[in-house]
């Protein structure tokens, strides 16, 4: 499948997330060619161990059970979801019904919901996703996000070049906005996870998990 | 079976909730914390139809194995037996219809079938090969 790349916005020091970054990051795909197409939606969900009682003084946890699982749902396939474990550098791809798996064996709770949604652009063999990071239900924006699709390529490595050539256009581009920030890739350890150079849909799941983690370390 | 009814429903009802799941999906319950207690081999066949309700039925032979993940080696638990499971699924909306589906078509079965106890098999039914050429 074609190969995927996630940025997320970086703020400089003292500024803030706001949505006209948002707004003039898509006046930049349009700028660029692009041809708004759609909506697009993932979320991630957080899920942290239920303690119970009989687990020994205070209901803590046995040492070695990971803090926290992070689901992913991809909504443009919705009868699949992701479940990673990063404690284990371990993505696990399931089907929609995993979560109820989960709520019966009542060892994991979902606690967090975060949908990552907006705009997509078409622009010649790239797609365009911008959008905002917000807790369910929740306008407060955590995070702005872009992803690039490249059609003809499924190869990490082969398509590596035009991926930075096009980011390269990119922030050209949104520089001249001189606006308080810029997107940065982080790569993510796909041969930690056991994943091939041949790009697929847990290469995505594990993407979404590293830019959590980006997101999350920003507001910190 | 609980509630009223209960006696009168010569059937299992159990909540089931299934997902597909890739290949490391045992290292992944290692890894929040499961210990493996047992594996069962189960060989045999699926049957999926529409007969009134969405039915799957198998027939299947539960398997050991000597060490762990041994395919190769399995040996039959209960040898020359068999176990055939009847199944649909059913949501509150649909309950009743599907309970008088699912028991019909056992008794639409039974012919062919003879109740054995592990290691004490009574052999093919004399007249199912009878039995089965009427049905079909």
């Amino acid at each position: 499948m074609p190969r995927r790349r996630l940025m997320h916005w970086h703020p400089n020091p003292g500024a803030t997330l706001n949505s006209q970054i948002l707004a003039e990051a898509c006046s930049c795909a349009e700028s660029l060619g692009g041809t708004k197409d759609g909506r697009w939606k993932t979320s991630i969900i957080s899920c942290r161990p239920i303690t119970r009682d009989s687990m020994g003084a205070g209901g803590r946890l046995p040492p070695d059970v990971p803090g926290e699982l992070l689901g992913v749902a991809l909504h443009e396939h919705p009868g699949l979801y992701f479940s990673i474990l990063r404690t284990h550098r371990l993505v696990l791809q399931a089907d929609a019904a995993f979560p109820h798996v989960m709520e019966k064996l009542q060892s994991y709770k979902a606690r967090v919901s975060l949908d990552f949604e907006g705009f997509q652009y078409q622009l010649g063999d790239f797609c365009l996703r911008i959008g905002k990071c917000a807790p369910n239900n929740s306008e407060t924006m955590r995070g702005i996000i872009m992803e690039v699709e490249y059609y003809p390529l499924s190869s990490i490595e082969k398509s590596r070049a035009i991926m930075v050539d096009f980011f390269d256009i990119w922030q050209e581009t949104l520089a001249k906005k001189s606006l308080p920030g810029r997107f940065i890739h982080v790569e993510s350890n796909f041969s930690e996870y056991g994943l091939s150079d041949h790009y697929s849909f847990q290469h995505t799941a594990v993407q979404y998990a590293t830019c959590l983690q980006q997101l999350m370390a920003v507001r910190a | 079976m609980r509630g009223a009814g209960a006696e009168q429903i010569s059937i299992l009802v159990r909540t089931i909730v299934e997902s597909k799941a890739s290949s490391n999906v045992l290292r992944y319950f290692y890894g929040i914390g499961y210990k493996l207690d047992h594996e069962i081999l189960k060989v045999g066949f699926a049957f999926r139809f529409q007969r009134g309700a969405q039915f799957t039925v198998t027939v299947t032979s539960a398997n050991k194995m000597p060490k762990l993940h041994a395919t190769d080696e399995a040996v039959q638990v209960t040898p020359g037996i068999q176990l055939v499971e009847i199944t649909a699924p059913a949501a509150a909306n649909n309950y009743n219809d599907v309970v008088s589906a699912v028991t019909s078509f056992c008794e639409y079965l039974a012919p062919l079938l003879h109740l054995s106890k592990p290691g004490n098999s009574t052999g093919i039914v004399p007249t199912a090969g009878a039995a089965a050429a009427s049905l079909m």
